[in-house]
């Protein structure tokens, strides 16, 4: 009844009438309100209804509060013949009681659904249907339904009552058991020290029945059908326990459960604890034993069950009890399904139901073979111990983000599971039905023969198979998951192993001349799809090309202190299975395949490690494995030379070859390698006009030839620019034999444009030839290559030609949005040979040579927010920001080039978290942060002489961050010369900091640093840059330079 | 309720006799709404553990020993002053079972003043999700609560605990006004405006008018 209306809207006080009469059960309309009172007829229209949802929506959440059934506020003491004795627990769909059925004196198990949960005509005459069905089922393993009625708008089914527990709570148990360290505290809950008792049971195999099950093989089905020929009641009267007994059965009654109820938390996880003299138990042969068993008596119930049309359709642990005796009960027998219609969402409970589901039962559709699924899942999850699948893989699988999942194959965490038996459940649990067991007396079937030590008929899925499926579902896997790749790295030893079978078999057979030619027609059948199954992985791991994104080599200021360390998608893991891989690849050929086919293919798999070392960035590896592979194709018939498609493999490892030993500065075997590659291909091209050929020498003509265009360079544009990166640097003082001749090959433009022009006709040619996007993205690379000599001769020409490299690659870009690669070349496009022009070009074109730089970092920025892990997208990013901070300084916009150095050193940041970089690394320079600190003091004192006033903040920090850098340098015991005059670089910027934050005796203190490691013609810090390399005579004064670029001459003598 | 106001003074004045079984007579007789109001607001965390049974019993223990607090000064109605126990009771079993989780201040349970912010939106967006269905929907249920609770994060929190009072809770306008500290007449503006708020919050969540169910038209 309404309120007085004194001081209330009056729309209020109608809708709590309107409210209250919900309440009561009436049906008030809206539109009735609004006729009835005019003057508020829109608002009782607009709010009315969301009034009204608010009150559905509470009835139902009422009922299935936190995932759990609730009958809403109401106590229930009796439900007919039935005396309510005490909750004993509560699922997700309804709470069971233990009840006394009063007629009958027996204890019984009564599940309570919820008032909402059977709202519907529809599901209700369902829960009837399949309860009066789940009735009829009599089986030794099945939870028997006595009864089902409804009182008071609750319906309820009676069930005989099990003394037991669910395997919900048992594996926690077992789970204990195998951590428990021997002093924990004494259990406080006797119920849980039964429950932690039937673990250690199933551990050591003691429950009576369970070790009786293989005996009485077969007898369980017997006897189910005998008993389902009797009445229900003489069913009833054997299988209920007799109340009298509870007591003497039960020490403690609170070890009781049934059917369907997840048990609670409190009991399983907070308040049990192993018996004190528990210690961390050992699995062995008895507990697997007891999984196959369990695993029998479920599979015969479903068995049985499915021979009677009736499916579960949740099977789960915690519909799975076992009792004292050792006898698994089924129960919930197709009314999980049935009752809960929604329940899925209704309780929340996602998890639990999706979790043990089929895939197939996703989209609805369940047959026998989903039941057998969601039974192999459980006995997975006994034998490992943990769910198959987390919640979120099973959620993002449901929602199609994923395919449908595999688990980890159980031996791989725990190799004493046995091997038969790890097949049988991964056999129950494929993704495809049909490659399931096909029954559930199958699986039984194979579960006895386990038990019996008998071989099982499940087969390990074939290579192939395996392949084939896993292809199928993964038609676009972009990058493999360690997972995926170990999964495959099985497949493939397996296969392999199928073959070595196989051959062994295969010399048996000789005894018996008959067999002997099925035999090797087998055997070579075998190799093939071993030699098949190794390559594919290999063509997953390691793609045949991939068009790298090539050009890391970091030299700029901003970045000299990166050794080329990027890690590229692959994972290391993926590499060491590429090894292991390796070893099969020789066993095959050590078998007996040693014909060129076979080499070559070992060759190929050489090849392809090296590829992915080289991605993972292991320079030293991945050289040692393309030098295997040109080793193989030595060994070919003619050195793999004149055969164009074996030779064109040949020079694509070479250059290969060259760019991992350019990537390791190591310049001049680079481009030996490259010259190798040439030579290689230079008389076949003659005679072949094969595309490879004609590609892979275009490639060698260009990755000769290609500087290391960087924008890396770009604070430095150092007017010697133009250098090769394999001179540049050559770390550890390994100055080449020939780096002064390297100096001047460099700056051969001449020839390096002949090549270029060869290489551009070779393409130009196979790209009107093929659609080959690689042709393509070369082709441009060359363009640009091309613009940078023609610049400063015929501007127009060079202008033209590098709006032609930037068509095709936009083009591409276009055409295959979906691969980075080609946005990344295109980036890489825009800042080709900057470094090389920026310091000759005219201030006009400073302008367009910035804009380059930030179209190229737009580029970049976009890739890695989609490919975060990419870090060659960092790396880039980090090259052009120092380029573009210096042009900003040059151009004395202080504040633009702050922001760009900060972004720089965001970056940086992000490579040494993702490890790229190492962060304090020995020879880490300290240019990066010079540079930087140099302008903040740049900026502070201009901003004094302008009369602003300038805030120390970031001074501050920088000097936080250059003592940083030398509290890095601390643990090393030798600095080189060029460490040390890193050292007093730092030390000399920090005393300049000190003073102009006013701290003169911190600046006196730096200073004195510095000059321990300066000389003294490098103590002014006033106008100088930091030279990259050490003070080494007197061609160096501040003079000589360009206000601003550091030099980076690699032919600076380095000491050693 | 309001209802009840009559029989209640009786039994008010019975518990002041020192009626011990005024208490229980009253307890009972709210405890309907005490229900709701525990299920409501318990934290889903504790759903294994502890359930709304449990607590009305242990609140009814305290209730009985603090009933003397209240007959000391009478103003506020009987069932606003067991709806404080009731809410005392459940913060400290929270506490108790989560410990130290109960730091983490977006989770409080919110009956106090000070604490109705985002708990209170995160109770509403489960209760509104409630009745989504099917297996699918369910899935996506979990990304609609987190649209929802942000959307309803939007809302003045006292309006969010008014709809949550008046609804979930079934307080009528005076013990909402009574509960909140504010006035009748404020309590009810805020009630429309909540209703209002409420609606268009709903509206913004994609899906929620095709698959809340609700068929009042």
């Amino acid at each position: 009844m309404p309120e007085p209306t004194v001081d209330r809207d009056p729309v209020e006080f109608l809708a709590a009438e309107f409210v209250e009469r919900l309440r009561d059960g009436e049906r008030p309309t809206v539109e009735e309100y609004a006729t009835a009172h005019p003057d508020w007829a829109d608002q009782i229209r607009d709010l009315f209804p969301t009034i009204a949802a608010m009150e559905d929506l509470k009835l139902d959440k009422e009922t299935s509060s936190g995932g759990r059934a609730s009958l809403g506020p109401t106590k229930i003491e009796r439900l007919g013949d039935l005396r309510i004795v005490r909750e004993i627990g509560r699922g997700g769909m309804g709470i069971v009681y233990e009840a006394e059925q009063e007629s009958l004196g027996r204890r019984v198990a009564v599940k309570v659904l919820p008032k909402q949960s059977l709202l519907d005509e529809k599901h209700l005459r369902r829960f009837r249907r399949e309860a009066r069905t789940a009735a009829k089922l009599h089986h030794t393993n099945i939870v028997p339904i006595l009864g089902v009625g409804e009182q008071d708008g609750f319906h309820y089914y009676v069930m005989q009552i099990i003394r037991g527990a669910g395997f919900d709570e048992i594996i926690p148990q077992l789970n204990n058991l195998t951590t428990a360290t021997g002093d924990e505290p004494v259990p406080r809950a006797s119920r849980a020290a039964n429950v932690s008792s039937v673990a250690r049971a199933l551990v050591n195999g003691e429950l009576r029945s369970l070790a009786r099950v293989d005996e009485s093989r077969g007898s369980s089905n017997d006897s189910a059908i005998n008993s389902s020929s009797g009445t229900d009641s003489n069913r009833m009267a054997i299988t209920t326990i007799d109340p009298a007994d509870d007591d003497s059965v039960l020490a403690d009654d609170s070890f009781v459960l049934t059917g369907g109820i997840e048990a609670s938390d409190a009991v399983t996880s907070d308040i049990c604890n192993p018996p004190p003299s528990a210690v961390a138990t050992r699995f062995g042969l008895a507990y697997w034993q007891s999984v196959a068993r369990i695993g029998v008596q479920v599979a015969n119930a479903l068995n049985y069950a499915h021979g009677q049309g009736t499916l579960h359709r949740d099977i789960k642990p915690a519909n799975l009890l076992i009792d004292e005796g050792g006898i698994v009960w089924v129960a919930d027998f197709g009314l999980a399904k049935a009752m809960e219609q929604d329940n899925v969402s209704r309780t929340g409970d996602i998890v639990g139901t999706l979790r043990y589901m089929a895939p197939e039962q996703f989209l609805g559709a369940a047959d026998a073979r989903s039941d057998i699924y969601s039974l192999g899942l459980t006995l997975y999850e006994l034998l490992t111990l943990t769910p198959a699948f987390d919640e979120t893989q099973r959620k993002r699988s449901f929602l199609h983000e994923s395919g449908p999942l595999e688990p980890a194959r159980p031996r791989r965490n725990n190799p004493s599971i046995p091997r038969d038996l790890e097949t049988i459940v991964l056999k129950a649990i494929a993704v495809e039905p049909n490659a399931r067991y096909q029954t559930s007396a199958e699986l039984s079937e194979d579960l006895q023969r386990f038990l019996e030590d008998r071989p099982i008929l499940a087969r390990r899925a074939s290579a192939a198979e395996r392949l084939r499926r896993w292809a199928r579902r993964n038609p676009a896997v972009a990058s493999l998951s360690g997972i995926a790749a170990s999964l495959l790295l099985i497949v493939a030893i397996v296969s392999t192993a199928a073959y070595f079978r196989t051959k062994d078999a295969m010399d048996a057979a000789v005894i018996a001349e008959s067999s002997e030619r099925v035999q090797r027609v087998k055997a070579e059948a075998t190799s093939e799809l071993a030699w098949d199954a190794l390559d594919k992985i290999f063509e997953r791991l390691a793609p045949h090309r991939y068009v790298s994104p090539e050009d890391f080599a970091v030299d700029s200021e901003a970045s000299a202190d990166f050794d080329i360390n990027a890690k590229p998608v692959v994972s290391d893991e993926a590499a060491a299975l590429l090894d292991e891989m390796l070893v099969f690849y020789r066993k095959l050929a050590a078998q007996g395949d040693d014909t060129d086919e076979f080499r070559q293919r070992i060759a190929e798999a050489n090849r392809r490690v090296g590829d992915i070392r080289q991605r993972l960035g292991q320079y030293n590896q991945a050289e040692k494995a393309y030098r295997q592979a040109i080793a193989v194709y030595a060994q070919l018939e003619d050195g793999g030379k004149t055969e164009p498609k074996q030779a064109a493999a040949l020079a694509s490892v070479y250059n290969e070859l060259g760019e991992v030993l350019r990537r390791s500065h190591q310049g001049d075997p680079a481009r030996d390698a490259f010259d190798s590659a040439r030579e290689i291909l230079e008389p076949v091209v003659k005679k072949s006009s094969l595309a490879e050929v004609r590609y892979e020498l275009a490639r060698s003509y260009y990755l000769r030839t290609r500087r290391d265009d960087g924008p890396s360079r770009g604070p430095g544009f150092g007017s010697q620019g133009g250098k090769r990166g394999g001179s540049r640097r050559n770390e550890k003082g390994k100055q080449s034999r020939r780096s002064g001749e390297t100096g001047q090959r460099g700056h051969d433009s001449g020839r390096d444009s002949e090549k270029i022009e060869r290489a551009i006709l070779l393409l130009e040619e196979l790209v009107a030839e093929y659609q080959v996007p690689d042709y393509q993205q070369l082709l441009a690379l060359c363009y640009a290559e091309r613009h940078v000599h023609l610049r400063f001769d015929d501007r127009v020409q060079s202008d033209e030609v590098f709006a032609n490299a930037i068509r095709l690659q936009e083009g591409l870009v276009e055409k295959y949005p979906q691969n980075p690669d080609y946005r990344f070349t295109l980036s890489k496009i825009y800042t080709t040979g900057l470094r090389e022009i920026a310091p000759r070009s005219p201030e006009a074109d400073m302008l367009e040579i910035e804009q380059r730089l930030v179209t190229a970092l737009d580029l970049l920025e976009e890739l890695h927010q989609d490919h975060s892990r990419v870090p060659d997208y960092l790396l880039s990013q980090h090259r052009i920001r120092g380029a573009l901070a210096f042009l900003c300084t040059r151009s004395a916009r202080f504040e633009e080039a702050q922001q760009h150095f900060s972004e720089l050193l965001r970056v940086q940041l992000l490579l040494q978290e993702s490890g790229v970089l190492e962060a304090g690394r020995g020879h880490r320079s300290p240019f990066t942060l010079l540079s930087y600190s140099r302008n903040l003091v740049d900026q502070f004192r201009k901003a004094k002489q302008d009369g602003k006033t300038a805030d120390p903040e970031q001074l501050v920090e920088v000097r936080a961050q250059l003592q940083g850098w030398l509290d890095g340098r601390e643990s090393e015991t030798e600095l080189d010369t060029r460490q040390k005059s890193y050292v007093g670089y730092v030390f000399r910027r920090l005393a300049t900091v000190n003073t102009e934050l006013g701290d003169e005796s911190a600046a006196a203190f730096a200073s004195e640093n510095m000059k321990k490691y300066l000389p003294e013609k490098e103590w002014d810090d006033s106008e100088r840059r930091e030279s990259r390399h050490p003070p080494s005579g007197g061609e160096r004064g501040p003079s000589n330079r360009p206000p601003g670029p550091p030099r980076r001459d690699s032919t600076a003598p380095v000491p050693g | 309720m309001s209802t009840n106001d009559g029989l209640n003074e009786q039994l008010v004045d019975r518990l002041k006799q020192g009626d011990e079984h005024a208490l229980a007579e009253l307890y009972s007789q709210h405890r309907d709404r005490l229900w709701r109001m525990v299920n409501f607001r318990l934290d889903r965390r504790l759903g294994g553990r502890v359930d709304a049974d449990d607590i009305l019993q242990e609140a009814y223990l305290d209730a009985a020993q603090r009933v003397h607090h209240y007959l000391e000064d009478p103003s506020k109605s009987f069932f606003v002053w067991l709806r404080l126990v009731v809410s005392q009771t459940m913060i400290d079993i929270h506490r108790r079972h989560l410990g130290a989780q109960m730091r983490n201040a977006d989770r409080e349970v919110s009956m106090n003043r000070p604490a109705y912010t985002q708990a209170t939106s995160i109770c509403l967006a489960a209760q509104l999700l409630g009745a989504m269905t099917s297996p699918s929907q369910a899935v996506v249920k979990a990304e609609m609560t987190k649209q929802l609770e942000e959307a309803l994060e939007t809302m003045d929190p006292i309006d969010q605990e008014v709809l949550a009072l008046r609804h979930f809770e079934e307080l009528s306008n005076s013990e909402v006004a009574e509960s909140l500290g504010i006035q009748q007449k404020a309590a009810s503006i805020r009630y429309v405006r909540a209703v209002a708020r409420l609606k268009d919050v709903l509206r913004r969540v994609p899906g929620f008018f095709d698959s809340s169910g609700t068929s009042h038209a």
